[in-house]
């Protein structure tokens, strides 16, 4: 029996060096190795990284040396390593075993033990009479089909059952409408607390929390290069996943010329969206920017790029439009009695805003009949 | 005290959060009487509003509920279910009532789950699997029953493996002096064998040709669920369905008073295990003999279906 079997817990690794856990650290590990098992990329990075230091710390990026002494002599050395979201300390003790003395793991491993659902791209399909089935796609891409329905889901929902219930309602006010009313389309589910984007969080690029999920995402729109007519729609605070990932898109030189693109409401600047859109090429709905009054600003700057993009359909009429109905739908404007002096200083034509007011009240009218049920027959 | 206020169905977005809270629904959740008319006979029950969830525009859930009213539900047409859900087609179905009660957290931090019962008429008029047998025959109930769920969830699977498991805590609750109905769970154990999503279920026949589907779907809230705490959701389905009661009519008696007189026992199985899925399409119900027609062959053996199974 050598020494190192006496070492206080097991071995992480079976080959190269031993890198061994102290038992105070084990219940982190035990939840990075539970991640990783259920397909998590990043705690899977993680783990595969961490394992990687049976061949030395030598010739990586992510060692850091406090103490240039330490390594130099042929004692115990302490070096720090950071994983994607996680800082470990390692000891390498005079046994040549590396021991992991702490794991520092950032608050989205405790939601992810918390029992949180995958991100990822989940394909909907009906569920009996009136429900839908979120079964989660292991390959992470979208179902194969021509003319299938992407929709971006927004953070914030309980699980991708709940999400993709409301993105059923949502697709029915989008291009994506046949696709709701058949209850067949996918969704990317970025199961993130919280909702994305907004007024304090309007640039896409800051949003770090949909880092992980675009780059889902992305890998997605690129391995569907070959399937036809993608519509890709974002709901809400989608907009800055769908955003970032189509940076990344174009950042890999990858055209996707005959797929479309919508965003529902988005919550992150549309200028930005449109201009990587374009450069992905993909097809815009011609209410690609309607949402808040933020969107509005932020896309009548852009939309006369688009006019004279020839192969986009916005057209010069569509921005005449937009101009004078101040291009908000009447649903934003119901509950933003604030903005109200905003809309005058935006639209052109009072008689519009009149106009599109009596079409706001009516909205409301009818939203509120649904306050207590209502038999349909 | 302030508990209008704090669980009043409004969403605001900035005070959205998903910290492990309980959640609170209906608005109004005093349980109201409520009745269908099923060809004379009448099924009734006990059920709360439903209300919409307010917001201004994201975090908005609507209360799309569907009434018979008084209508005949069994005088309809019944429609096919999708495809997808259904591939073999064994079924026919029609929706005639539904209900979405939405579960919200405290001071306006918007819905996270909801309870959702939708009833429906199945039937099979256009395959003749069944058409020589009464679903009044706990037997023939029992295998449609079976048949019934092979075809939909049984055929549902991810790669090889199933995506539901069922049917599970088997029970029959004694809904009328004469019909019995069968409530059961299919669990969702796609992303959590351990921890698994949860669809409850009342079946029970109502003519020998129709079968009322009653189905609890939770949400995607799971068994033991951890994001917030879901007791109140199951606690309402259970309220609900210890309210159900059959007022039988002439027309279901004499169907009824048919098979009992050759049927001598006619309580349903006290146990039923989990059917083996995956199945493919094709294979639901040719691995066991449809039971006979009783008229013709007279009694049927106890434990003839149930070995099959």
């Amino acid at each position: 029996m050598n020494a190192k079997t006496n070492s206080p817990s097991l071995p992480l690794t079976s080959t190269g060096k031993e890198i061994r856990v102290l038992p105070a650290v084990e219940p982190q590990l035990k939840l990075l190795k539970a991640a990783a098992r259920q397909g998590f990329y990043y705690p899977m990075l993680a783990l595969k990284q961490l394992e990687s230091l049976s061949a030395g710390p030598l010739g990586k990026h992510n060692v850091f040396i406090p103490d240039i002494n330490h390594s130099k002599a042929h004692t115990l050395q302490l070096f720090y390593i950071y994983l994607p979201g996680i800082k470990a300390t390692i000891e390498r003790r005079a046994n040549d075993t590396y021991m992991v003395t702490a794991l520092e793991l950032s608050d989205g491993y405790a939601r992810i033990g918390k029992g949180a659902h995958k991100p990822g791209i989940y394909a909907i399909s009906k569920k009996g009479e009136n429900s839908y089935q979120a079964s989660y796609k292991n390959n992470n891409r979208i179902t194969a089909k021509d003319n299938r329905v992407v929709v971006i889901c927004d953070g914030g929902y309980s699980n991708p059952e709940v999400a993709a219930a409301d993105a059923a309602e949502k697709l029915m006010k989008t291009p994506g409408q046949q696709a709701a009313l058949r209850g067949d389309f996918d969704i990317m589910y970025p199961s993130i607390e919280n909702r994305l984007g907004g007024m304090r969080n309007y640039d896409p690029k800051t949003i770090t929390k949909g880092f992980a999920a675009a780059s889902v995402l992305a890998n997605a729109m690129i391995q569907s290069q070959k399937t036809d007519g993608v519509l890709w729609v974002s709901t809400f605070g989608g907009s800055s996943v769908f955003t970032q990932a189509m940076y990344i898109v174009s950042q890999n030189k990858v055209r996707l010329p005959n797929h479309i693109a919508s965003m529902y409401q988005p919550r992150t600047s549309v200028a930005e969206a449109t201009q990587v859109a374009q450069q992905i090429g993909f097809v815009m709905d011609k209410n690609f920017a309607k949402g808040g009054v933020m969107a509005y600003l932020n896309s009548m700057s852009y939309n006369m790029k688009r006019v004279r993009n020839t192969n986009d359909p916005y057209s010069l009429k569509d921005y005449a439009k937009d101009i004078a109905t101040g291009g908000i739908t009447a649903n934003t404007l119901i509950g933003a009695g604030l903005f109200v002096p905003a809309l005058y200083l935006t639209s052109a034509a009072t008689a519009a805003t009149i106009a599109s007011g009596i079409g706001a009240a009516h909205v409301l009218w009818t939203s509120s009949r649904n306050l207590f049920e209502k038999p349909k027959r | 005290m302030l508990d209008w206020l704090r669980y009043f169905p409004l969403a605001l977005p900035t005070m959205h959060s998903l910290s492990h809270v309980r959640p609170k629904g209906p608005y109004f959740p005093k349980l109201r009487p409520q009745q269908w008319n099923l060809n004379g006979s009448k099924f009734g029950f006990k059920a709360p509003w439903s209300n919409s969830v307010y917001a201004v525009n994201e975090g908005r859930w609507a209360a799309e509920s569907v009434s018979p009213g008084n209508t005949n539900v069994l005088a309809t047409n019944l429609n096919f279910y999708s495809s997808s859900w259904m591939p073999n087609e064994h079924w026919q179905y029609h929706l005639f009532f539904s209900r979405k009660w939405y579960f919200v957290g405290p001071w306006f931090s918007g819905m996270r789950s909801w309870l959702s019962m939708t009833a429906c008429v199945i039937g099979q008029d256009h395959i003749r699997d069944f058409a020589k047998a009464s679903f009044f025959h706990p037997k023939v109930f029992e295998s449609a029953v079976a048949d019934f769920l092979d075809s939909s969830y049984g055929c549902q699977k991810a790669g090889r493996k199933p995506l539901y498991c069922g049917p599970v805590n088997w029970k029959t609750i004694p809904i009328s002096t004469t019909v019995n109905a069968a409530l059961f769970d299919i669990h969702d154990i796609q992303s959590n064998i351990d921890n698994p999503g949860l669809t409850r279920m009342v079946i029970f026949p109502v003519t020998n040709k129709r079968l009322i589907k009653i189905e609890f779907n939770y949400g995607g809230t799971r068994i033991n669920e951890e994001n917030y705490d879901a007791t109140p959701i199951f606690d309402l389905s259970d309220a609900i369905i210890e309210t159900f009661r059959l007022e039988t009519g002439s027309e279901m008696e004499s169907q009824w008073n048919e098979v009992k007189a050759y049927c001598t026992d006619m309580s349903l199985s006290q146990e039923f295990a989990p059917l083996r899925w995956p199945i493919k399409p094709e294979d639901v119900g040719t691995a066991e003999e449809r039971p006979p027609h009783p008229n013709k062959s007279g009694h049927i053996e106890i434990g003839q279906i149930k070995a099959i199974k």
